[in-house]
This record gives C-alpha cells, sequence and structure tokens, in this order.
C-alpha cells in the first residue's frame, strides 16, 4: 500500500466525479487554447492572402504621376540593380469602373492596370470582376477610367473620363495574383483588370509613361533583408521625365524647368530649388486693363517672378507693383505710375471658374528683349502655346474662350513672341491672386548652367519622394500589417470568457461535491493522524491526474473548436472578416501558452474546489454535520476546533463580527458614480460606463442573493412565509449555500451576456437621421471611382456634369462635396493594421454646418468640428469615428497618427476629436485647406453628401446613378451604410452570443448535476417522505422547486443588471425590438427547456426511490 | 497501572444556545491508566461522543484540560496533534467509515500512510491483525464485499496498526447484532490484556459496558459512579 496507489485507487474508484472534474477543465483548456488558434489562424490567413496577392512582387515604385515605362530597362541594365532584384516591370495603373455587355451590369472601384506582354484590345479579368459582371473570355468590356490630374478639366481628349474597350481573353484564377494584387492590406476581394499596356497609355494620353514598377528580389537578397536605401539604387537609373519635369532652354540663357502637371504644388521641391534658381508662376489672364487710358489686351500672359528679375536691365518690383513690356505699354497707352488692371480666372472650389480683379501701379515698362519677351516663361500647354495663332487656341472647354475679343494686333503679338508675359508682378503677389493656399509654381529658371549640367544636378541630388517616387517594400508593408488591426485571439477569449469562467466553476462545483461526498472518510484519516495538509497533498495529487489528462484533452480539443470557430468565421458571421481564405493554423506556441494558462487556471479551480479542507470539523464530519458553516454572517458558536495546517482558523471566542451590509452600499455607490461619470465627463466612453455598472450590479446582486436567500433558515425566518412544499423546496437550496451559489453565479452571468449581446443586436437607425444623429441629417453618400470635378450645388456644375433632374428638385436639396486620398478603409471592414489611412478632406460649408456628435474632443462639442481649422504646433489635427480610433487604430484623444501625403511620404497627424458613432468610419477627416496641402493632386470630389427629405433623396439617388455612371458612382442611403457597419458589429455579437449560449448550457448542466447529486444525498429523506405518504407528484414539486429557483433567481440576477449595462441603448429606444424579441423568445425558450430538463431528470431518479433507502447501507 | 496515563481535569464544555449557552460538560474529570478501561454509559445527547473527542483532540474544551502523559494535548500545535493520533490514539467508531476504494488490507494500512510510506514490516503487522480479528482470508475483499460486522473488525484492525496505548471507541458496537458485539468487546479485553492499551468506551450498550468494567454514567453533564 503506497499513497501513489491509494490515490490510483481513489480516482478510479470516483471515476465518474473525476470524469467530470476532467471534462471540465477540458472545455476551459480547449476554449482557451482554441482561442489562440483563431487568432494565429485569422493572422496566418492574412498573411497567405498577401502572399497570393503579390505573387512575386516584393517591391513597387509609385508614382504621384506618370514616369517613364522605359526606367524599367533601365534599372535591370543597372548592375547594383541586378544584384538585388530578379526582375522589375514596368505598369500603368489607374481607377475606374467597368461595364459588361449591354451595360446593364457595371462594376465600380475597378483598378485597371496595363502591363506589357497582354496583346493589345484584350484584358485579362480577375475572377471577383468577371464574377460581377458574369462575364467570361470572349466578351468585350467598357472601362470608363479617370485621367490623371490637371489643373483644368480638360477637353474630351484629355476629359475627366477616359474609354477603353476591350476583349476579356482570360478570367484570372480565385485568389492568383492578378485576381487579388492591391497596393492597399485588404482581406475583401478586389476588382482587377489587366489591359496592354499601350492601350492603356493610349487611351489616357500617356505614351511612353507608367505610374508603377514591380521589383521582384532574388531568394537571396529576401534573405538578406530588405534595402536601407533602395533610392540608392534607383536614383542612378531616374532622368529628369521620370521625375514628370522636362528641361527647356530659353534664347534669355536660362534653362526653365517645367513640370508635366502645370501647376507645381507645394513645399517639396522648394527646398531643392531655392538657390539654385527662380520660381516663375505664369498665368493666362483674361484682359490687362490701363484703368487711367481706358485702354485694354485681352487674354494676355502674365508672369510672377521670384526676387530679382535676371533681364536687361535688372528689375525689382515694389510690392503691388507691376511691370509691362514695351509692346503692351503701347498698346495700352500706359505710363508709370498708372493703375493696371488684370482680370483673370480663378477656380472656386466648386471647381467653376470665377472672373476676379487685382489692381497694380505700372512701375516700369521693360524692352522687348531677353527675359522681358521670352516665351519660354510660360510652360508648353497643349492646344494653347503649341497653336498657330489664337483663334486656334483649344483651351479648356469651361474657360468660355470669346475668340471674338482677340484683335490683330494681339495676333501679330502671337506671331512674334508667342505666350511671352506682357506683364510681370512679383511672385508673392501673383501667389495672392492665382494660388493663395499653396506655394504653387509653373517653371523653374535656372541662370549659368546648360542643360546637361542642370539634368545631372537634379539626377544626383533630388529626393525621388519629393516628386512623389516612392519606393516601397510592399510585401513587408503588408505582410507586417497582417498582423491585424483586431487581436483575433483576444477576442476571442472574451467572447469565450464566460464559457472559460463557467467550465473553472463546474470544476469547483465538482470538487466540491467530491469533497463533500468523502466527507466522512476525510474525517475518518484525520482522526487517524492525517493533518490537513498531507489529506490536501493526496486530494491534489488525485486531481493533479484529471488535470493534467484535461489540458490534454483540451488541447487536443481546441483544434476541433478553433475548426469550429473557423467556420463560424466563414458562413454565420463571415461579414465580420468578409473572406472565406481562412485556414486552420495549428501553432505550438500559442498550445504551450494555452496549456499554461488553462494549468494555471485548473489548479486555481482546484485549489477553489479543495479549500474546505483547510477548516474542516472534523467532529461535524464525524456525526454526519455537513461541510458548510451554519451562516457565514452569523457570529462563530464555539463549533468543533478546525483541523488546521498551521494557518489561522476561526475564532472560538465569538466574536468574529457580522460582516456589515455597508459593502452592499459601496456597491451601490460604485454604480451610481459610473453613470455619473457617463453624464458629465467626456473622458469616459458611456457604453463602458454602463456596462462596468451593469458587471458591479450582477456581482451585487449574486451578493445579495447569497445572503438574503441562500443562508439556512433561522428561528426568525420560520415565523414568516407559509411553510409549502414550494417553500420546502427552496429552503433545501439554502442548504448547501455555496453550491447553490456557483449554480446560481453559472446562470446569472450567462444570462447577462445573453441579454446585453442580444440587446446590441439589429439596432435601427431611424434616430439617426437627425443632424447629431450618425447619419449627420444625410440621406445619401454617393462615391465616384472619378472625381468629378464640379460642385452638384450650382446650375453650372450640374450642367457641366450633364445631372439630369428637376431644377426644382435640385433646389431642395443640399449637396456638401467632399475630397478624399486614396488611402486605406480603416473601418472594422479592413483587419489589416492601416498603413495608409484614408482622409477626408471637409470643407468650410461643411464645418459650419456642424453635423454628428462627438464622443471626445479636445474642445467643447459645440466648437469641435473648428479643430480642422486650427494651427497648432502639435499637427494637423484629423477627427476620426470612435470605434475606428479605439478598435482599428487603438488610438486615443491627442494620439499621433502616421498617414502618406499625396506623394507617398509619411507625415503624422495628432487625433484632435472623435466622433460618436458616424457614417465616417473608413477615413480620417482634415481641413480641406490642409487637404489641399498634402494632397495638392486630390482635384475633384470623391464622396457627395446628399441631404434632402426621403422621397427627393429617393429621386435623387436614381438621377445620380443614371447621369454620372461615367464617373463611377455608387450611391447609398446613409442607413443601408451605418446598416452594413451594423451587420459587421452583429456578426462579432452573434459570435459572442453564440458563445454565452453555450456557457448558459454548461450553467444548466451544472444545475443538472446539482440536482442529481442533491436528490442522491437526500434519498433518505426522500425516501422519509414517501413512506409518510408524499406522492412523487410533491416530491416532485419539491426537487423541481429548489432548482427552478435558483435558475429563475440566477435568470433575474442576471437579467437586471444587464438592463442596466445596455442603459444607453434602452434610452435610445434603439434595443427595445431586439430586447422584446429576446423577452418573449429566447429567454421563455430556455426557461422551458430547463424546466423540461429538470422535470425529466428529477422524475427519473425520484422513480428509483423506495422506502428501503431508509437504510443507509 | 500508571496512575496518570490519563487525566480529564475538570473539563467543561459548552454550545451557544438561542438564548444561552448549552452546557454538554459540566466539568468532568477523571484518570486512566495505561492498560486501564473507563467505561462511559450515558442518554443520547449527554455528550459521550463529546467527551471522546475532546480527549481525542477531535475538538476543543471550553475549559479544562486533558494530560496525556503528563501533557496538555490541547497544548499542542496542529501537527504535532495529529502526530499524537496518530502513534498513540486508535480510533474505533460507531460507523466503520472504511475507504471503499480500498480493500481490507489497505484500509487497515491507511494510518501508515498519514507519515507518507507504508513500510514493509507493516503490510505483515496489518495481516497479523487481520488474523486476529479473524478475517485474513478476506484482506482483498472491498468493503463492499464484507458483512457490517467485518467491516467494524477491520475498523478496529486499522486503529491498532500503528500499536496506539490509547484506544477511543465510540459506540463500536452500534450497528452491531448481539453476537458480533459481543465479539468485539471480548477483542477489546484482550487488547488490553494482552497488549496494555488502555481502554475509553463510550457505549449504551448494558452488556458491554458490564463487560468491560469500571462503569460511569454521564449525566447532567458530570460524571457519576
Amino acid at each position: 500500500m503506497s499513497s501513489l496507489r491509494l490515490v490510483w485507487r481513489t480516482l478510479w474508484y470516483f471515476r465518474l466525479s473525476n470524469l467530470a472534474v476532467l471534462a471540465g477543465i477540458a472545455v476551459g483548456t480547449a476554449v482557451l487554447s482554441g482561442s489562440l488558434l483563431v487568432g494565429d489562424s485569422v493572422r496566418c490567413s492574412l498573411r497567405r492572402i498577401v502572399e497570393k496577392r503579390l505573387g512575386d512582387v516584393d517591391y513597387v515604385l509609385l508614382g504621384e504621376r506618370p514616369f517613364t515605362d522605359s526606367l524599367a530597362h533601365r534599372l535591370s541594365a543597372n548592375a547594383r540593380f541586378r544584384e538585388r532584384f530578379d526582375s522589375v516591370e514596368a505598369l500603368l495603373t489607374v481607377t475606374g469602373n467597368a461595364a459588361g455587355q449591354g451595360g446593364s451590369t457595371i462594376a465600380t472601384g475597378v483598378q485597371v492596370f496595363g502591363r506589357a506582354g497582354i496583346a493589345p484590345g484584350s484584358c485579362v479579368v480577375g475572377h471577383t470582376l468577371a464574377h460581377h459582371l458574369q462575364a467570361g473570355p470572349g466578351e468585350t468590356i467598357v472601362l470608363r477610367m479617370g485621367t490623371f490630374a490637371s489643373v483644368l478639366p480638360a477637353d474630351s481628349k484629355r476629359g475627366e473620363v477616359a474609354l477603353l474597350r476591350v476583349r476579356i481573353s482570360r478570367v484570372a484564377e480565385p485568389m492568383s495574383m492578378e485576381d487579388a494584387f492591391s497596393i492597399q492590406p485588404t482581406q475583401r476581394p478586389v476588382r482587377n483588370v489587366w489591359v496592354s499596356l499601350s492601350d492603356l497609355q493610349e487611351s489616357l494620353d500617356l505614351r511612353g509613361k507608367a505610374n508603377l514598377l514591380f521589383a521582384s528580389t532574388s531568394g537571396k537578397a529576401r534573405s538578406l533583408g530588405y534595402l536601407d536605401d533602395p533610392y540608392e539604387v534607383l536614383r542612378p537609373c531616374l532622368t529628369v521625365e521620370d521625375y514628370g519635369m522636362r528641361l527647356v532652354e530659353s534664347p534669355a540663357g536660362a534653362i526653365s524647368v517645367e513640370f508635366d502637371e502645370l501647376l507645381l504644388h507645394g513645399a517639396a521641391m522648394r527646398s531643392f530649388f531655392e538657390g539654385r534658381g527662380q520660381g516663375v508662376f505664369a498665368y493666362l489672364v483674361n484682359s490687362i486693363e490701363d484703368i487711367d487710358s481706358g485702354r485694354e489686351a485681352p487674354y494676355s500672359m502674365v508672369a510672377g517672378i521670384d526676387g530679382i528679375f535676371y533681364g536687361e536691365p535688372p528689375k525689382e518690383i515694389p510690392s503691388g507693383g507691376i511691370l509691362v513690356n514695351r509692346w503692351a505699354a503701347d498698346d495700352l497707352v500706359a505710363r508709370v505710375g498708372h493703375t493696371m488692371r488684370l482680370r483673370y480666372y480663378v477656380r472656386g472650389r466648386d471647381g467653376l471658374l470665377h472672373e476676379e480683379s487685382e489692381d497694380f501701379k505700372l512701375a516700369g515698362i521693360v524692352p522687348m528683349s531677353d527675359l522681358w519677351a521670352d516665351r519660354f516663361l510660360v510652360p508648353q500647354f497643349k492646344g494653347l502655346t503649341d497653336a498657330r495663332s489664337m483663334s486656334t487656341w483649344n483651351p479648356p472647354r469651361d474657360l468660355q474662350f470669346q475668340a471674338n475679343r482677340i484683335r490683330p494686333i494681339d495676333e501679330d503679338y502671337w506671331k512674334r513672341y508667342g505666350p511671352a508675359p506682357k506683364a510681370f508682378v512679383r511672385l508673392q503677389d501673383a501667389w495672392a491672386m492665382w494660388a493663395p493656399d499653396s506655394y504653387t509654381l509653373t517653371a523653374f529658371r535656372i541662370h549659368g548652367r546648360s542643360k546637361a549640367q542642370v539634368a545631372e544636378d537634379i539626377r544626383r541630388n533630388l529626393e525621388p519622394p519629393s516628386r512623389g517616387l516612392v519606393w516601397r517594400a510592399i510585401r513587408a508593408e503588408q505582410l507586417h500589417a497582417a498582423t491585424g488591426s483586431t487581436d483575433f485571439a483576444g477576442l476571442f477569449v472574451g467572447f469565450s470568457f464566460f464559457l472559460i469562467i463557467a467550465s473553472a466553476l463546474l470544476v469547483v462545483l465538482f470538487l466540491r461535491l467530491s469533497v463533500e461526498q468523502r466527507s466522512r472518510h476525510v474525517a475518518v484519516m484525520l482522526a487517524t493522524g492525517f493533518t490537513a495538509s498531507r489529506l490536501r497533498q493526496l486530494f491534489l495529487a488525485e486531481a493533479a491526474i484529471p488535470l493534467a489528462l484535461g489540458c490534454l484533452v483540451g488541447l487536443l480539443g481546441s483544434v476541433g473548436y478553433a475548426w469550429l470557430m473557423i467556420v463560424g468565421l466563414k458562413t454565420l458571421w463571415n461579414e465580420a472578416i468578409g473572406t472565406r481564405v481562412l485556414a486552420l493554423d495549428v501553432r505550438w506556441q500559442s498550445l504551450a501558452i494555452s496549456l499554461a494558462a488553462a494549468l494555471a487556471l485548473g489548479t486555481a479551480s482546484i485549489w477553489l474546489g479543495l479549500r474546505r479542507l483547510r477548516s474542516t470539523s472534523v467532529a461535524g464530519l464525524l456525526s454526519g454535520n455537513r461541510t458548510e458553516p451554519i451562516d457565514p454572517y452569523a457570529p462563530a458558536p464555539t463549533q468543533p476546533p478546525t483541523i488546521h495546517s498551521g494557518a489561522k482558523g476561526p475564532a472560538f471566542d465569538g466574536t468574529r463580527a457580522r460582516k456589515p451590509a455597508l459593502w452592499h452600499w459601496a456597491f451601490l455607490a460604485t454604480v451610481l458614480l459610473l453613470m455619473t461619470l457617463e453624464l458629465f465627463a467626456e473622458s469616459v466612453s458611456r457604453e463602458v460606463a454602463f456596462f462596468g455598472a451593469g458587471v458591479i450590479s450582477l456581482i451585487m446582486c449574486l451578493v445579495f442573493l447569497h445572503r438574503r436567500f441562500l443562508r439556512p433558515v433561522g428561528r426568525r425566518d420560520q415565523r414568516r412565509g407559509r411553510f409549502s412544499l414550494f417553500a420546502l423546496g427552496v429552503r433545501n437550496a439554502a442548504r448547501n449555500p455555496t453550491r447553490s451559489a456557483l449554480t446560481l453565479s453559472l446562470v446569472a452571468s450567462a444570462a447577462f451576456v445573453l441579454v446585453t449581446v442580444g440587446s446590441m443586436k439589429g439596432r435601427s437607425f431611424t434616430k439617426e437621421l437627425d443632424k447629431a444623429g450618425a447619419t449627420g441629417g444625410f440621406a445619401l453618400i454617393a462615391e465616384f471611382d472619378v472625381p468629378i470635378p464640379y460642385d452638384l450645388n450650382t446650375p453650372e456644375g450640374r450642367r457641366l456634369l450633364a445631372l439630369k433632374g428637376e431644377e426644382s428638385l435640385w433646389r431642395r436639396v443640399r449637396f456638401f462635396s467632399l475630397r478624399r486620398s486614396t488611402g486605406g478603409d480603416i473601418s472594422c471592414r479592413n483587419l489589416y493594421v492601416p498603413t495608409e489611412p484614408r482622409i477626408m478632406a471637409i470643407p468650410d460649408d461643411f464645418i459650419a454646418d456642424s453635423p454628428f456628435s462627438f464622443a471626445a474632443s479636445l474642445r467643447k462639442q459645440e466648437a469641435a468640428w473648428r479643430l480642422l481649422c486650427d494651427r497648432s504646433p502639435d499637427g494637423i489635427g484629423v477627427i476620426a469615428d470612435a470605434d475606428t480610433a479605439r478598435w482599428i487604430l487603438h488610438a486615443k484623444l491627442g494620439d499621433h497618427i502616421r498617414i502618406r501625403n499625396g506623394s507617398g511620404q509619411e507625415e503624422t497627424v495628432r487625433l484632435a476629436a472623435l466622433l460618436r458613432k458616424s457614417i465616417f468610419q473608413g477615413e480620417l477627416l482634415m481641413g480641406e485647406r490642409d487637404f489641399r496641402r498634402l494632397f495638392p493632386g486630390e482635384t475633384g470630389f470623391r464622396q457627395v453628401l446628399v441631404r434632402a427629405s426621403p422621397a427627393d433623396a429617393t429621386r435623387a439617388a436614381e438621377l445620380l446613378r443614371q447621369s454620372l455612371s461615367d464617373y463611377g458612382v455608387n450611391v447609398e442611403t446613409t442607413t443601408e451604410r451605418l446598416a452594413y457597419f451594423s451587420r459587421i458589429e452583429d456578426s462579432y455579437l452573434s459570435a459572442f452570443e453564440a458563445l454565452g449560449g453555450l456557457g448558459m448550457l454548461l450553467g444548466s448542466l451544472g444545475l443538472a448535476v446539482v440536482l442529481v447529486r442533491g436528490v442522491i444525498e437526500r434519498r433518505a429523506e426522500l425516501a422519509l417522505l414517501t413512506a409518510l405518504g408524499f406522492r412523487k407528484r410533491s416530491l416532485l414539486c419539491v426537487v423541481v422547486s429548489e432548482n427552478a429557483a435558483l435558475f429563475l433567481l440566477g435568470l433575474l440576477a442576471g437579467t437586471i443588471p444587464a438592463l442596466v449595462a445596455v442603459m444607453p441603448e434602452l434610452l435610445e429606444a434603439s434595443a427595445w425590438p431586439s430586447l422584446f424579441a429576446f423577452a418573449l423568445g429566447l429567454l421563455p425558450a430556455t426557461g422551458v427547456l430547463v424546466l423540461i430538463v429538470l422535470v425529466g431528470v428529477s422524475s427519473f431518479l425520484l422513480r428509483r426511490l423506495s422506502p428501503a433507502a431508509l437504510r443507509l447501507e | 497501572m500508571s496512575a496518570k496515563f490519563l487525566t480529564a481535569d475538570r473539563l467543561v464544555k459548552e454550545y451557544p444556545g438561542p438564548e444561552e449557552p448549552l452546557r454538554v460538560l459540566a466539568g468532568v474529570s477523571f484518570e486512566l491508566g495505561s492498560a486501564g478501561t473507563l467505561t462511559i454509559v450515558g442518554p443520547s445527547g449527554s455528550g459521550k461522543s463529546t467527551l471522546l473527542n475532546i480527549v481525542g483532540t477531535l475538538d476543543r474544551p471550553t475549559s479544562g484540560a486533558v494530560f496525556f502523559e503528563g501533557r496538555d494535548v490541547h497544548q499542542l500545535s496542529p501537527d504535532s496533534a495529529a502526530t499524537f493520533r496518530n502513534k498513540e490514539i486508535g480510533f474505533i467508531f460507531q460507523d466503520h467509515h472504511l475507504l471503499p476504494q480500498c480493500t481490507a488490507l489497505e484500509n487497515v494500512l491507511v494510518p501508515c500512510l498519514a507519515s507518507g510510506s507504508v513500510p514493509r514490516e507493516r503490510l505483515w503487522t496489518a495481516e497479523a491483525l487481520l488474523g486476529r480479528v479473524g478475517l485474513l482470508q478476506k484482506r482483498s475483499h472491498f468493503p463492499a464485499e464484507l458483512s457490517g460486522g467485518e467491516r467494524q473488525r477491520v475498523a478496529i484492525a486499522r486503529a491498532l496498526i500503528n500499536a496506539p496505548r490509547l484506544l477511543l471507541c465510540d459506540e463500536p458496537t452500534g450497528n452491531l447484532d448481539a453476537e458480533n458485539s459481543l465479539a468485539v468487546g471480548r477483542l477489546l479485553l484482550d487488547l488490553r490484556d494482552q497488549d496494555g492499551v488502555a481502554l475509553l468506551v463510550v457505549t449504551h450498550n448494558v452488556a458491554l459496558a458490564q463487560l468491560l468494567g469500571n462503569v460511569r454514567t454521564l449525566r447532567n453533564g458530570t460524571l457519576h459512579e
């Protein structure tokens, strides 16, 4: 006989009980480990998506504007480049939409790639796009794409929308590189089409151009890690043309550096050119008028020049002053000191040209030579500078060019001097007139150097990113982003929290039952000289085996649990993740972590379950008394001594004080404090405050119930209430208060989870239609693949965009046009860490309107929008949706966030305010002025919010879709948008609900075990009642009422605090429908089911009772 | 016989009652020599088991003391008290409280496990004790396979495995028929006479009390002749 043998024998003898402990531990381990495996699986799946999506592409070169497609050849010929890279390929890419044959199906958000190797006139369509268009090989699709940013909306050739008709040669395999490639990391399907590079170049009028390079590294190079300075390899291969510039040699002896985009915006180039030359801003004015002489010259060029004019003679213009050349002076009969008026168009925010004017003092008249007659001060502009005469000009269509204003003298000037400026102002004055918001130039003039020298200087010293050429380690970026914005492991641990706690509580329950079952054996062992610690060692040794086995079984089971969760994510809860490319990944590290955690949790549960051994009354055990103290809150009687293991036991002098009810009031005060905080403190999230109050209420309810209903009947209680079968049953619940309390806690916790989760799901948004709600009072959102250049609020803008519909309708509708960058979606739709958040520009009219409401702000709510206008030393202020900030960006108020500007360079912005649940969950909001500075290329509007009555909104949506399909418009209601986000949230809540339901199942199982145990323990008592004439029906009432009371109390204890937790939703009446559904559906169904089980099990057990059971042996 | 082998000095035991404390023992004193016998009888609820539990350090007196060879047993630390019970005292209860998962032989050896291991010679001692109580042939039987009397005899053997010098018997024949009761009584006498074990027996079995002798009645919380 040895301790080990005793342990083994006991283990086997009480195998059912130990099996129950093993099962409880296995469940807890499986759930915990499974949750970690889910996290691993999601992360690995996101990585797998990246690998499939990128194919062989490791690096990309992105151009804000096109570069030469021969750059790829130059790079591949470069020895240094070949050391690190296997291949490089030039592509042209643009966003647009695609229409199938017949044009009935249109797909928006299509990414068009032009690449070599695809036959002209044909295309390869991604699987997702083909599926959407219901198109296959041999069919023709029409692509509508946006042209590149230009200062002016161009004519039909350089129009906002370019068309390309191609025939599908092949449909790419699902999740192949062609189907799924994306610069932005996303798990959601993308719509790609690959066309011939030459076709796309022709269509966009960009022959010989590309704006994207793919580069693949060799396996060896990949193992060397990513390049420290990739530009070191890139820079020697770049030409001036790659930078989107051209050098023009002027007869006046200067080299003009001109820009493909015509207007150079922003100060990125300023530091390079300052000290090297002079900035020039040339502008076409409608007229130059001499106010004093009354003469005017139409359609003339005026140049703003930085610093001193290096013409002969050198001139410096005073502020507010103007120089005119001799020709203009003679034409206008101008004299020094005259007032000269310039009339010119500026493009307003609405995209339309508005005429403005500015007066200057004539400071001098310059000769027609050198700089003063240099046509190369004006950059080349197709249709204008290359025209043979002014009457053959082909200006932008909205310029309202009146050819009849051209005089013969103007044509003479044009013949001799071309577009040479007639007047000159200071650069600062030019900016004030034509570009007040940003540093803008049309050219740089460099004196005293040759073209070759300037080209070499640019090649050697210009930083490619300053011209929007950004080299990105896209594989590294996206693999990093694949760590995920949402910690799925933590999420599922959270979802499964109650399940884990329920299984731990069951383990405690089973262990306590086991100890109680063997109480007399315990007493004998103590009486024969076992110390309590020795006894505990034996019990622990015994419990260690189901613990270890339970953990191992649980680990095996965790794979199944994780698989089940993955299946759930791919089916029922697929809205949450938006991809079915999810596979189970089992990592030993997670198994090891969860094994350690499960062992710790199991050990804690065992310790709690065996805690009674610490203070066990031997005499009481021997006499058959229960192991529970009679009333934990009553003064302790001089009861039999406890057998200690050196620890202090309860006092024997009866001085053990009654626990004061004060702590109940302390809990209540905490609940009230939390609720008050929610009302008055902006920093505490309302939902968090109420949920915290709910949890505290739950604990308080359980404590209250334990104290009030689970203490044994005393003499005072006996005088109160009727003594009935039901009352007898309820009183029985108090005979084993701890056991009953555990069961109560299980049921209450599960009910709490189910009610809170149930009421959060499926909210309606009818209350959100007002201006302070989540829709901001907007009825529609219209998004455009090709930005529209004009504001739809103006009749002229509507006319230029050919928007159909009655004027009376449009007068009732208000549009808010917003610019937006092409970054990544930062809403809950995207599981990847946002590397390049999308930015939305908020204009002044929107700020003045002040829609939505704020969850938190660095200023008072009424002034929160004005934060976007602030000039703070802490950086540009942005606004984000509160949920996005918390769950995706993991940022709080005042934090700095990294973004990329239009040139692809990193900038940081500061989170200045948080919107309370809004439609702007996918982007950061920035003031329009700051936006235009960072994204000067985003000249059109990609999103329009529409405020209209419901009836007008329906009509407006229809007309927008019909009229603006060329721009790839997608129109949806704001409630649809909110409902979409809500469905994602509901998917997560459904998962939570399902697991909470499993927790309720476990709780019910615990209840059933308690019932069975109770009947077995009291079989003699029940047999006695039978002998006394009680019918089976009556006994059933006693047994069932005890457990039904526990269940109902548990439901109550869980439901009432849950209502506190969801008070915000209740007050907004958005939760009532789902709450009613729960109250009238799930709750009674669960109650009936549990009642049926209780009655069934009790009936079964009671049928086996007989008076013979009165004999204990 | 040593006069001060076991001494109880004015033992008082009170429990809190609804209005005033319930005094179960009101100053019990006795002396028991080694190899002596003290048989305590009394009506149900008179405090017999309470007295036994106090002597066996399973309960504490409200006042008074118990001396075992001059040592106050209630001054011992919990571990020392456990060792004392393991080495010096054997308990025999009315209910046998055998471990159902162990055989008869293993049940006898259970007290040896209190120190962690069972020396080989104890096995032989256990077999000898089972033989003494007439159950050697049933040493591999589980309690469920034994009769009530046989279980009680196994319990007696268990009480003797560590060669205690004092046996505390609480209604040792309470669940037995007359024949078995007599057998148990003779066995107890045997142990006293042959092994020199002191007996402190609590019973309401008159025949057993007469057999064992030195009978005192516990009434109104005190011992009477």
